[in-house]
């Protein structure tokens, strides 16, 4: 899996508007919950387009990707710049693909990676993802929540589905909730409803990760979506008699919605690459309020 | 569990005096519990309760005193006596 990305280029001073706003002491309370002090977000030039197409230009200087090869490419993201259509074939049209490119858009949130993972090892030849996110654009009022956790970036991901085998997957879908994090259309102001997500995580992801971790014994090291610092913690610390490996970056990067999945996975896999025949697992979970998991092994 | 020590473990997880913290308080009564707030407050009884709170069904979606304090109870994790 080579991977390329791109962060908004806006530096977000998370910190310092919250100790201003509420004081230090309650802006020390805030980001125990929310995990970052500097978020890197979209500047006015920049929007989901411009992410993705500097993601796959990076991909493209670091890996030597020739684009005629790549059979599908998939796009994610939940702030597509034109209502219809998706950002796929504006993507395509950009580079110098196959004119037999087979072109999807998803509009997925934080499971939006693993989803995309699921569909591209399902298509016949070589997989370009895109999952590109801009929350910030969707957030014009303060929200000490939301405003201090959401980062803006993207990541480009090919995938040989020769070089990889999906053991099992798993899906979770929380019936109305679709509201608990949403965007009205037309509207641009993001809704989050705290509590709710949690309690999925605790009822709902939980137990289905613990499940996953006792069917799938060989999972060596699990990449869980990097939702706050508190959705994280509390997961590390119940999943820590599993003694499976579970890299994080919450507290530097923030949530980078669908994107943060194969962030944490190039920076984890930059230190400790996955080994041939290793089996791991990729976990994504919110909007919906919906779980997609699957459990994966590098062929040998 | 006493019900003092639920309103101080409260009190403490939204960063307020305890005489602000009433059994009818739900959550948007008071500026420090929002949403943010909620969590907090779970996080904190959770960690008091050597983690066997959050094994209460629903126990995220709890938004006021009375609603946890009932759930706690009928858990075996608070005693009103």
């Amino acid at each position: 899996m080579k991977i390329g990305f791109a962060l908004g280029k806006r530096l977000f001073d998370a910190q310092s508007t919250l100790v201003d706003l509420y004081g230090s002491e309650t802006a020390m309370a805030v980001l125990s919950k929310t995990g970052p002090s500097f978020l890197c977000q979209a500047s006015p030039a920049e929007n989901s387009l411009t992410l993705s197409v500097e993601s796959i230009n990076r991909l493209i200087q670091d890996h030597e990707i020739d684009l005629k090869l790549i059979k599908n490419l998939i796009s994610v993201t939940e702030s597509p710049l034109l209502q219809f259509p998706g950002n796929a074939p504006l993507i395509a049209s950009t580079f110098d693909f196959s004119r037999t490119l087979s072109v999807f858009d998803l509009n997925a949130g934080c499971t939006g990676f693993v989803d995309a993972i699921k569909i591209a090892m399902g298509l016949e030849g070589i997989s370009l993802i895109i999952c590109s996110e801009t929350y910030s654009k969707h957030i014009r009022k303060f929200n000490r929540t939301t405003s201090c956790l959401f980062a803006d970036g993207a990541c480009a991901i090919l995938l040989d589905p020769t070089e990889w085998q999906v053991i099992r997957s798993y899906s979770i879908f929380r019936p109305s909730t679709f509201n608990s994090i949403s965007v009205s259309s037309g509207g641009d102001e993001l809704f989050m409803d705290g509590k709710e997500v949690y309690n999925f995580v605790l009822s709902d992801v939980l137990p289905t990760i613990n499940q996953i971790i006792a069917e799938n014994p060989s999972i060596e090291r699990a990449y869980l979506h990097q939702a706050s610092k508190l959705v994280t913690d509390t997961l590390t610390t119940k999943l820590n008699k599993t003694n499976v490996k579970l890299p994080t970056f919450i507290e530097r990067s923030g949530n980078f919605v669908s994107a943060t999945l194969p962030l944490l996975m190039a920076e984890d896999m930059a230190v400790t690459p996955i080994n041939s025949g290793e089996i791991f697992l990729i976990a994504g979970f919110g909007v919906g309020l919906s779980f997609s998991a699957c459990v994966l092994k590098k062929n040998e | 569990m006493k019900q003092i020590e639920f309103i101080n473990v409260v009190a403490s997880a939204l960063g307020v005096d305890s005489s602000t913290v009433t059994m009818d308080l739900k959550i948007g009564d008071i500026r420090e519990w929002d949403s943010l707030g909620h969590l907090t407050i779970l996080t904190s009884l959770d960690a008091y309760t050597g983690e066997k709170a959050s094994e209460i069904s629903n126990f995220g979606s709890l938004d006021s005193l009375s609603a946890l304090w009932s759930a706690l109870v009928n858990a075996g994790l608070a005693s009103n006596s």
